[in-house]
């Protein structure tokens, strides 16, 4: 009889903390999944005789990809001299066969911008692979180094959790509804689904309207806000100052993901997409995109000379030698139509008059959501 | 006859030299674009008559509102009396976002030729309602007119507004 009743006593003690250890699980996953945040170590670097910090890190066997970051809080320019992949080929080598010395913002050769920041996102194309094992980076005179890092299953499709927020008085969060569901339509159709949490309304006047440069004081105080398990749009009133004719601009190619900082979010000027004070949705929703696009690290497919192209292979390129038709130096979205003029990463969207047409600028080409589908930032 | 061939000769050279008016369409692909900056050159190819295509476009309550911006920055290389009369009442009568344009391409079009007629202009914006625009004609005056500019310090209410207008 006693022993019966102790069977039953441990019975039920099993039961209760099974029940409870399963509600424990299941709220640290929800918690990881939408609202925690991404997981970002700080690597320790040695400073070497020659000058150099050098440091390693170690992708796991489930690596998808990783964002190595390096700041300088005097917003001085920053770069990264090497980094070495397991089998110690360095990508950012010009000389290397697959590099991105012309391309990450953490390269030498390249062109971003670089003050205060800069980064290196692998794979950046599916020409790279965060491989299994440890990589090994080299830099001078940076205050910290930063991994932001994704493991798990190889992504057949992806989730990525968008943030908007909206300064000044001229309109409001539900203004921006059209655009951001034009914005969810074109990632869906490119299959990736978007999270978009409600739009945060930034009520402090000096918000309304900020300089595109994100190192500014303003800039960075508003971007710092930016959620960190998430793709922070900032839909501004309007630019400040040089800023006047810009619609959109990325805090890099990529910008920061994981971590909150000034380069953590892309910039949407709302007056730039108005007639009057009416939003023109579709446009506002393409440049949207557009700007996530490049701050998740696409590139523009075309540039505006189009002599320069993105380093995806299988994007459209348009080149000036076949397609400037009026030989202004510059490829329009018209002249580019059928060589990647509608795709959401083109340098310019269709003209005006195109628009009223009802052309739309709404594909990503396969290897372009690989790298979305990839991002450290997706789920 | 040699003088009747000469002249002939002459017209033939001239209409080969004179630019044509540009077309509005060749104007609006110049200031399409995402990421956008002017291109002085390129506007400065089309001639004097730019200027009036640029009016038009600006002046398009109709039209998205970064062509017009972009027209109006576009504005600051054509400094003609046309030009200036338009972007002075752009900045007294627009919405502030282009009232600031307005009042800046007046600014960088004309500060070397007329910095008076930039002057008035910005001491008369130092009330605008809109922050931004106070900042900028601020910025203005204070090259142009230092008391002013220590009046408008002294009198603006909001101290983030004050801090933009000292950089």
């Amino acid at each position: 009889m006693s022993i019966k009743l102790n069977l039953y006593r441990a019975a039920f003690i099993l039961l209760t903390a099974s029940l409870l250890l399963a509600g424990a699980c299941s709220k640290k996953k929800h918690t990881s999944s939408t609202t925690g945040s991404l997981p970002v170590l700080e690597i320790k670097q040695t400073l070497g005789e020659d000058g150099y910090y050098t440091g390693s890190f170690v992708v796991p066997s489930d690596g998808i990809s990783f964002l190595l970051s390096i700041f300088k809080d005097s917003n001085a320019k920053i770069v990264f001299d090497s980094l070495a992949d397991p089998d110690g080929n360095d990508i950012l080598s010009s000389s290397s066969t697959l590099n991105l010395y012309n391309d990450a913002s953490g390269g030498l050769g390249s062109d971003l911008i670089k003050e205060g920041y800069a980064n290196i996102l692998v794979p950046q194309s599916p020409s790279f692979s965060a491989k299994a094992g440890t990589w090994t980076f080299k830099a001078k005179n940076n205050d910290r180094i930063k991994l932001t890092r994704r493991s798990g299953t190889l992504p057949a499709s992806a989730t990525i959790v968008v943030q908007p927020y909206i300064t000044g008085t001229t309109w409001v969060a539900g203004d921006l509804s059209s655009a951001l569901s034009i914005m969810s339509s074109i990632y869906s159709a490119n299959g990736i689904t978007l999270s978009i949490n409600s739009t945060i309304t930034i009520s402090d006047s000096q918000y309304a309207a900020v300089s595109g440069t994100f190192t500014n004081t303003t800039t960075s105080s508003l971007v710092s806000q930016g959620a960190t398990a998430a793709v922070n749009l900032f839909f501004i009133e309007d630019y400040s100052g040089s800023w006047s004719g810009v619609l959109g601009n990325a805090a890099g190619i990529p910008g920061s993901m994981g971590i909150a900082n000034s380069w953590n979010g892309v910039l949407n000027s709302l007056s730039a997409h108005a007639s009057g004070t009416t939003l023109d949705a579709q446009l506002l929703g393409e440049t949207a995109a557009h700007e996530m696009g490049h701050q998740l690290g696409l590139f523009h497919t075309t540039e505006q000379g189009g002599t320069v192209f993105d380093i995806i292979s299988d994007t459209a390129e348009c080149t000036k030698s076949s397609r400037d038709n009026n030989s202004n130096g510059k490829m329009s979205a018209e002249e580019c139509e059928s060589y990647g003029g509608d795709n959401v990463m083109f340098w310019t969207p269709w003209s005006s008059s195109s628009r009223s047409a009802g052309l739309k600028q709404e594909t990503l080409s396969s290897y372009q959501q690989q790298v979305l589908k990839y991002s450290p930032i997706a789920q | 006859m040699k003088y009747l061939l000469f002249i002939c000769a002459l017209c033939w050279n001239l209409t080969g030299i004179a630019v044509a008016a540009p077309q509005k369409t060749e104007i609006i692909e110049l200031l399409e674009g995402r990421h956008w900056k002017l291109d002085a050159e390129a506007f400065k190819s089309f001639g004097s008559d730019t200027d009036s295509v640029l009016i038009e476009i600006a002046g398009d309550t109709a039209s998205i509102n970064y062509l017009r911006f972009r027209a109006l920055e576009a504005l600051s290389l054509f400094p003609s009396e046309k030009t200036a009369v338009f972007l002075e009442q752009t900045a007294d009568k627009s919405f502030a976002s282009l009232a600031r344009r307005g009042f800046e391409a007046l600014k960088y079009g004309f500060i070397k030729t007329d910095p008076e007629r930039v002057k008035k202009l910005a001491e008369r914006l130092l009330q605008h309602r809109n922050a931004q625009v106070r900042i900028s004609a601020a910025r203005a005056v204070r090259s142009l007119d230092a008391p002013s500019f220590e009046s408008f310090i002294n009198s603006e209410k909001d101290s983030w507004v004050r801090k933009e207008a000292q950089k």
